[in-house]
């Protein structure tokens, strides 16, 4: 194995290479050349740039985040009064669902994912991620899923189970008509997308560092990432399963759900709450990787106690399979089984509170800015807390078992997941703006959008709290007059059009800003990690020269220059490989070019899985087109690299 | 149409007295007591079995049958007098003793099925009037028939429905872990609905001492749902699924030893036998299979000896006559299942030897 | 063909084939019994392959819709259907799962039959059913010998399992009144 001195030297000058003889804008019209989409409308459909996708990703959910925050708007217009009848009882089950399904499986878990994708390489200083064509197929099978579901939706095929559909409601007795399958497919397909980023996340953080930014030197972003993904790659495959188990009944009458003939109805709620509780989790760490991200910048000191955030981040993915038996306190299991999983939920709690402290302390040690992402940071600490501090409550089975399907349970979750996920996203968009845009957004519209979410999102949800206790079921279309819920859900109804409004406020501010904003330096909030390097918004190629990172804060360590690495070629696709515990620089990889074979693989497994729901030769049928559409993906190219590697 | 095999005493026509045999049969108003509220009134219990006569005793004797709906959880309680034996004074109608061989049926398990009278042989060589009873639920039943006190009741079938019958208390003990219970389905369940044997009478052989009884080996699954009264439908709540039961075999033809207590031998069927069974003095005993096999068995050794097949399934009564045209055959005739008689003429062979006494009780 | 083009005729023939078209129409709950007259039901019996009287206007609602045949599922269990009729293979009652109707496999002729009453024990259910609750059971009777949309059939009840799943039966062709069988 060559030492580090011997392979800093001066690379081979076999192929132009980046280094000391090749550099500045010479180097870089170079790498735009290599780097770019070929032009045209097959080039921005073949794009593999994850800073394509990842936008592509971040913007597709926000559209979804508003079709379904429109849905939870006709909701709360339904049940603003009692004895109402704006929405029929068919169409508000069709309703809830929609909103359901939209924001968990087609917002939360894909924008999460779609910041990681854009950030991941940037932040580790890599040119691109692993298995870039893998990549775009995830985001082309989840903008599938998401047409299949809304397309039924809009054409009265909806689903109207719930969004976690438990049999026999779901089941072919009762579940009548294609809505279910519908729902069910689109499982499938979101699963595969998240399945396909974890992988190409989870390889990219462990195998394409920066030289020298070894496990313990990664931003906690990253190791956020790290965690979840592989958080989804051991919980995606229960519901594909379960959704898979579910189909079978319901298109060729298997019994893996009907108790008559040895299945089990409760089989479906273990295998989705073993997928659905870590999910929740996996759309709450990234945003607990964003918080440290800003709370690091803006008190602008590196976070307190990394190894303990690290290790809470760890024992939160680790812990949270471990609890999914809590939604489902009321279904009759042995109660030494009940006794663990309160344990369980409530331990959960203490890894989470650890990173707060952290938070709190690197707050107090440092010199904070109240920008708008801080602002969302505090908010975020504020809300999240109520709602982690519910949880704990409805931890213990005997409260659950009063407050189960009650709108407690809506208001704790609405409190976790957008105070949790919710506003730290926002925080986010409004700190890497500038980063994907070269525009700043506009501090002033972002206060005060931040207070009209922040403190709207108290009126709308908090009175929940309350019509839970009252005893208001979840999944209800209207209640009646006189039970004392008429004053709680008019709040909430209010609440939400505070809440809505200043949401489109704040795409207003994106929009503007993005147009017209402030043009912003490359390090507007003058952050310590790899992405502030490189210009806003980054190249195509992200940096002219891999960094080689000595610490946990490179750019504020780095004084007035950034130390880099030499050697990638610059007329082909080439990334730098490092180790997995202390990167060190181990092989160059070639990366793959731009491909329209994601997207027509796609087009030819929405084909398969589509015309599944309506018979099982589809899947025989279809197999044929995949088959192809993969064969020529990974038609091995003929060796374009000589020369020394 | 109400069944009186239930309901207050009145309605039956009774003095004060019936001395039941055993304990459990022993009160008043039993007809109303072990059911539910009102429950007597749709609880089935009918006659549609066989009837035998002592004229000696002056006795007649038949079973009820099942209670409704199938679904036991709906009627709690014995209900009598359902799934039993009465014996009745001919003359009267008044009861003279009965016997509940299923309390609370679960399982569709009637007790229409023939009574053979026999002199049964006493401990102390007295001769005692006895009556045997291949039942339904799968026992062999040997009863004093003057006053229904059972002498044995043995397995002649198999059976996991229940662990036997107690001989002191005469009841019959189920095995609770098959007892089928709404929303839930108990599989494996031995003897079917439609019992070890179902209606079709078994005949009795005063010269080998054997009792042939062509039955059934059905198994079930049960899925007990709640039924819905409406007059003219059937008033059941059960989903079964029956099937063959240990050995794949769904008919057996038992030559049954009623003294000694056990079977002597069997010869299984594939499909199920609902045909009656004739002996003949000759040595000679007729079933047939739903397939239309007509078969002539040795009634010693259960060798087959003449099999013919008939143009349908058999579940006629065969019977043996002696033809007016002096013959010194016995023509045998058969009633296929699809209706009325097809064949005119008796079907006979040399084969068949010169009739003896048939004292088949049919 | 260019790639937007193509996609966008994939979406729209994946739109076509979602269309819940009448299959996923649901429908409220008809009137009660007490206020429903029920019409009489027109002549529904024809004499061998003569000019058979024309469909009910009702049976597009109810063919093919989802909902109508799941409601008649469970009507057909509670309504002790199953105890002459079993699960379609019959057993005091005729099979339904075959293709000889003697009264007529539509389903205005099936409605009539239970509408009516048949000889031989079909009793009448009128005044006892609504007139919705005859055209669902009237339905889910169909599916039992396929005839309807296999999308719009639910594979299996929740309960013990007795015939194939309903999603793979074939379809019987329905033949005209067998006058001459009894």
């Amino acid at each position: 194995m060559k030492s580090a001195a011997e392979r800093a030297k001066l690379p081979p000058a076999d192929v132009p290479r980046d280094g000391p003889n090749l550099t500045g804008e010479e180097l870089e019209t170079k790498l735009s050349t290599t780097w770019s989409n070929p032009p045209g409308f097959v080039g921005w459909l073949s794009s593999v740039d994850h800073k394509d996708i990842g936008r592509r990703y971040v913007i597709t959910a926000l559209v979804f985040l508003a079709l379904a925050g429109v849905l939870a708007i006709a909701m709360r217009l339904q049940l603003a009064r009692p004895d109402n009848d704006l929405i029929g009882a068919a169409r508000y089950n069709e309703i809830f669902t929609m909103h359901g399904t939209t924001m968990m499986f087609l917002f939360a878990v894909p924008v999460m994912q779609g910041m990681q994708i854009y950030l991941t390489p940037l932040m580790i200083g890599t040119r691109s991620n692993a298995f870039p064509r893998l990549n775009a197929f995830s985001y082309w099978m989840y903008l599938a899923g998401g047409l299949l579901l809304w397309i039924a939706f809009v054409l009265n095929v909806g689903p109207d189970v719930g969004w976690f559909a438990y049999p026999p409601l779901s089941g072919p007795q009762f579940g009548v008509g294609k809505r279910v399958d519908i729902w069910a497919q689109m499982i499938t397909f979101t699963e595969v997308a998240a399945l396909a980023a974890a992988v190409s996340l989870t390889a990219t953080i462990l195998k394409q560092k920066a030289p020298g930014m070894s496990l313990a030197r990664m931003p906690i972003f990253v190791w956020a990432t790290l965690v979840t993904s592989l958080m989804v790659i051991f919980s995606m495959p229960s519901v594909a399963l379960a959704s898979g188990m579910l189909l079978s009944d319901r298109l060729v009458g298997t019994h893996f759900y009907n108790p008559a003939e040895r299945g089990d109805a409760l089989l479906w709620q273990h295998l989705f709450w073993f997928f659905g509780h870590p999910e929740v989790y996996i759309i709450f760490l990234p945003a607990t990787g964003f918080v440290s991200e800003i709370v690091a910048t803006f008190s602008r000191r590196s976070i307190v106690m990394y190894p303990i955030v690290v290790m809470s981040l760890v024992a939160t993915g680790i812990l949270a399979f471990g609890l999914w038996v809590h939604h489902m306190f009321a279904t009759g299991l042995p109660r030494i089984g009940y006794s663990f999983y309160t344990a369980a939920s409530m331990s959960v709690s203490i890894p989470t509170g650890l990173q707060i402290f952290c938070w709190i302390a690197t707050l107090w040690e440092g010199r904070p800015q109240l920008k708008v992402p801080l602002l969302y940071v505090i908010g975020f600490i504020f809300t999240f807390v109520i709602g982690g501090l519910t949880g704990v409550m409805i931890a213990a089975v005997p409260l659950d078992l009063q407050l189960h399907d009650t709108y407690f349970i809506v208001a704790h979750f609405h409190y976790v997941l957008i105070g949790g996920a919710v506003f730290p996203l926002l925080g986010a968009i409004t700190y890497w703006f500038p980063k994907a845009t070269g525009r700043l957004m506009s501090e002033t519209l972002g206060k005060i959008a931040f207070w009209m979410i922040f403190l709207g999102f108290q009126l709308a949800f908090f009175p929940m709290h309350i019509a839970g206790i009252y005893g208001m079921p979840r999944r209800v279309y209207t209640y009646p007059a006189g039970m004392g819920l008429e004053l709680p859900n008019m709040l909430s109804t209010l609440g939400s059009l505070v809440v809505s409004t200043a949401v489109l406020l704040f795409v207003v501010n994106l929009v503007i800003s993005a147009r017209s904003g402030r043009r912003a330096a490359p390090n507007p909030w003058g952050a310590p990690s790899l992405e502030w390097a490189t210009s806003c918004p980054p190249p195509p190629y992200n940096f002219p020269h891999i960094p080689l990172v000595s610490s946990r804060t490179p750019l504020w360590d780095a004084g007035e220059k950034l130390p880099v690495v030499h050697g990638l070629r610059v007329e082909d696709r080439e990334l730098v490989l490092t180790t997995v515990m202390s990167a060190e620089p181990d092989v160059r990889e070639p990366s793959p070019e731009p491909s329209p074979w994601p997207l027509i693989g796609t087009v030819a497994t929405t084909a398969m899985f589509v015309c599944s729901i309506f018979s099982p030769w589809a899947v025989l049928v279809g197999v044929v087109p995949v088959a192809l559409a993969l064969t020529a993906w990974f038609w091995p190219k003929s060796p374009r690299l000589s020369g020394s590697l | 149409m109400e069944s009186l095999q239930h309901g207050p005493r009145q309605r039956r026509a009774d003095r004060s007295r019936i001395p039941p045999p055993y304990p459990q049969d022993q009160g008043t108003d039993l007809g109303v007591k072990s059911w539910g509220p009102e429950q007597w009134k749709i609880g089935g219990g009918t006659v549609w079995g066989w009837l035998s006569y002592d004229p000696v005793l002056k006795l007649v004797y038949y079973g009820t049958s099942n209670p409704g709906p199938w679904n036991a959880e709906q009627r709690p309680g014995d209900n009598k007098w359902t799934a039993g034996v009465f014996a009745r004074d001919v003359s009267t109608g008044q009861a003279r003793w009965y016997y509940h061989s299923t309390p609370h049926d679960l399982f569709d398990h009637d007790d229409i099925n023939e009574t053979i009278l026999v002199d049964w042989p006493g401990p102390n060589g007295q001769r005692i009037p006895a009556m045997l009873r291949p039942s339904r639920n799968g026992y062999f039943y040997v009863q004093d028939r003057r006053n229904g006190r059972i002498l044995s009741a043995d397995a002649y079938s198999f059976i996991n429905a229940y662990k036997g019958v107690d001989l002191k208390t005469g009841r019959l003990i189920p095995a609770p872990e098959k007892e089928p219970k709404e929303g839930r389905v108990v599989r494996n369940i031995c003897p079917g609905p439609p019992g070890a044997k179902d209606w079709n009478p078994s005949a009795f052989s005063p010269v080998t001492g054997l009792i042939y009884i062509p039955h059934l080996n059905i198994c079930m699954d049960m899925g007990a749902k709640n039924a819905n009264y409406i007059p003219g439908t059937p008033f059941v709540g059960a989903d079964v699924k029956m099937y063959a039961g240990p050995g794949g075999n769904r008919g057996v033809f038992t030559a049954w030893d009623p003294v000694a207590r056990r079977k002597v031998f069997e010869i299984k069927e594939d499909l199920p036998l609902w045909s009656p069974a004739l002996a003949t003095a000759g040595g000679l005993v007729f079933y047939g299979t739903m397939d239309g096999w007509f078969k002539a068995i040795d009634a010693r050794s259960g060798k087959l000896l003449w099999q013919f097949k008939t143009g349908s399934g058999i579940i006629g009564q065969p019977i043996s006559y002696r033809a007016p045209t002096g013959d010194s055959t016995s023509p045998c005739r058969r009633a296929s299942a699809a209706g009325p008689e097809r064949s005119s003429r008796p079907i006979s062979t040399n084969a068949i030897r010169p009739p003896r006494s048939a004292s088949s009780t049919q | 063909m260019s790639l937007r083009f193509r996609n966008s005729t994939a979406l729209l023939a994946l739109a076509a084939a979602l269309w819940g078209c009448n299959r996923e129409e649901r429908q409220t709950r008809g009137k009660p019994l007490g206020e429903t007259a029920t019409a009489a039901m027109p002549d529904t019996v024809y004499p061998g392959t003569g000019n058979a009287p024309a469909p009910d206007p009702r049976a597009a609602q109810y063919e093919g819709n989802a909902s109508a045949i799941a409601q008649g599922q469970m009507l057909y269990n509670q309504m002790n259907c199953v105890g002459c009729h079993f699960h379609g293979g019959g057993g005091m009652g005729v099979a339904l799962m075959d293709g000889k109707w003697r009264y007529g496999g539509r389903i205005d002729q099936i409605v009539a039959s239970i509408d009516q009453g048949r000889p031989n024990g079909m009793p009448a259910w009128r005044h006892r059913l609504t007139e919705q609750q005859m055209w669902q059971l009237a339905a889910y009777v169909r599916t039992l010998s396929g005839q309807e949309r296999k999308d719009a059939v639910s594979a299996r009840a929740d309960e013990v399992s007795n015939t194939p799943p309903q999603t793979q039966t074939k379809r019987e062709p329905l033949m005209p009144a067998d006058s001459d069988e009894q």
